[in-house]
């Protein structure tokens, strides 16, 4: 096993699988509509395994830079949501980092699965 | 076949779809190489659409107006305006739908580009491009009424010149005027006719799909799951690029004057705003008539083709040439009394194309083709892998 996460591919499969998992980390961001406050949910899982300050001051350490950004364009683009509803400009974050997150696996998928992926011809056997 | 192909006078298009695809296989390999899989492509977004719509029907409402005094959903617009403002994710599932819808489009085309470039589209395959023509018909007139049912200005506008190209049609113009509103001018049912003929031809879909396969052997129908995410990954970012909106609520007595254009779907209507009406349909109809017969207009002058024969004495109804023939030509059939075997291979002459898949297929050398014997069949296969290497 550890062989296999030292060679080439292995590294290139948890080099993929840390980039999905990053990736996925911002889905959860964006359902906030990057105001960075984290859930209640979150808050109370990060809080039981000590993790709360951190993942927390990570949340809200994107929005001033990445969540405006993001705000800004898609309200560029003409998004709008009713203030009283329950939908928000994260929603579309949200498929943002999905498509990005599908992308990488994708490919991860293509890279590690190329070997497998080799057509062999046989020939039938005349009898 | 092959002689077909080399005589093609669209041969250099050939050799480059060829070039690509060799391409792309060097990069990912032919597993994941969306050439293998470009009729599949278009059936993976019809998925995905019919998923979409089903949420987008959930809270639509097919009513133009707003005589029902109601603060909350009163008509279609302010339906499709609440989900796409106030439904959670409902605009990036509006957004889903559309740019699906979109990719389906464009990944037809492809397939139809590969298809006519490698010579798939005739003769054998007849069926598959009539019924394929059949198809991406449906599948534009569908998707134009999707761009009816948001009823914003654009929807009255293309509606409005609809109606006024059936009408203009001879004879069955008038019918068709009536059929498309729902009555003699746009009413409530006028939507509700729209949102029936969304949603039933896209069923019919399933069944026009059905002919589209028959004649097919083993046709793939779902591309590998790292194709799959790549093609969701692609509409998921277009819907943050470019967030949907819609225009103004309809106004009946408004008369919109222009409108965005969807080039994948509404490409027809801006040719209708460039030209007499009877031009348009006489364009329209004898290049669908013109391109559904290309099959038939395309075929070059070639000697006729010698198809396979069973040895009887050698067939011992194993079925693999059953199970590999292209074009469903080998028909398996009890074997006569006296044999030592169930079955027997017979070939259906005018399904088979000569060729010779069958040929490589048979451990027994129990089929040939006249022209061309086992022997030789079996040597330029070796011929072509040892080249590979």
């Amino acid at each position: 096993m550890i062989k296999y996460i030292l060679s080439p591919k292995g590294i290139i499969l948890l080099a993929f699988a840390g980039a999905v998992v990053a990736v996925s980390v911002l889905m959860a961001w964006s359902e906030l509509g990057f105001t960075g406050t984290t859930p209640d949910w979150l808050t109370d899982l990060t809080s039981r395994i000590g993790l709360h300050g951190a993942i927390a001051g990570f949340f809200n350490s994107l929005t001033p830079s990445l969540g405006e950004d993001l705000t800004k364009y898609l309200q560029g683009k003409g998004v709008s949501v009713n203030p009283k509803s329950t939908a928000s400009l994260g929603d579309y974050g949200y498929i943002l980092f999905m498509g990005v997150a599908l992308t990488i696996g994708g490919i991860a998928i293509m890279i590690i699965g190329r070997e497998d992926a080799e057509e062999k011809t046989v020939l039938p056997v005349k009898k | 076949m092959q002689k077909i192909v080399d005589n093609h006078p669209l041969k250099a298009f050939n050799g480059l779809t060829l070039a690509i695809e060799n391409a792309i296989n060097a990069f990912m390999t032919s597993k994941y190489n969306p050439f293998y899989y470009h009729g599949a492509l278009p059936q993976y977004y019809l998925w995905v659409l019919y998923l979409s719509g089903l949420l987008l029907f959930a809270y639509y409402i097919p009513t133009i107006d707003n005589a029902y005094n109601s603060k909350l959903l009163t008509n279609a617009w302010t339906s499709v305006d609440y989900i796409t403002k106030s439904l959670p994710f409902g605009g990036v599932i509006r957004g889903i739908h559309r740019y699906a819808g979109d990719a389906m489009v464009i990944t037809i085309l492809l397939h139809a580009l590969r298809v006519w470039f490698t010579d798939r589209y005739r003769q054998y395959r007849w069926l598959q491009w009539v019924s394929g023509i059949v198809l991406a018909i449906f599948v534009l007139f569908i998707g134009q009424t999707g761009f009816y049912l948001v009823w914003d200005d654009r929807s009255l506008l293309l509606t409005r010149m609809t109606a006024s190209a059936f009408e203009a049609l001879p004879v069955i113009g008038p019918g068709l005027k009536t059929w498309f509103l729902n009555g003699d001018q746009i009413t409530n049912l006028t939507l509700s006719n729209f949102l029936f003929i969304h949603i039933g031809l896209s069923f019919f879909l399933l069944f026009g799909l059905w002919v589209h396969y028959l004649r097919m052997t083993r046709p793939v129908l779902t591309p590998p799951p790292a194709v799959n995410y790549i093609l969701t990954a692609l509409v998921l970012v277009c819907v943050f690029i470019w967030p949907l909106s819609s225009g103004s609520m309809a106004d009946l007595n408004q008369q919109p004057t222009s409108f965005d254009i969807d080039w994948f779907f509404l490409f027809p209507y801006a040719m209708l705003s460039q030209m007499p009406v009877m031009g348009y349909w006489a364009v329209m109809i004898l290049g669908t008539v013109a391109i559904t017969a290309a099959p038939w207009l395309m075929i070059p002058k070639q000697p006729a083709i010698e198809t396979a024969e069973v040895v009887l004495n050698k067939c011992t109804g194993c079925s693999l040439c059953y199970k590999d023939c292209p074009y469903q030509a080998i028909e398996m059939v009890p074997a006569p009394a006296g044999s030592r075997f169930k079955l027997l291979a017979t070939v259906k002459d005018f399904r088979c194309s000569g060729c010779g898949v069958c040929v490589g297929a048979c451990a027994f050398d129990a089929i040939d083709l006249p022209d061309l014997p086992d022997a030789e069949v079996n040597a330029k296969i070796k011929a072509l892998l040892e080249a590979k290497g």
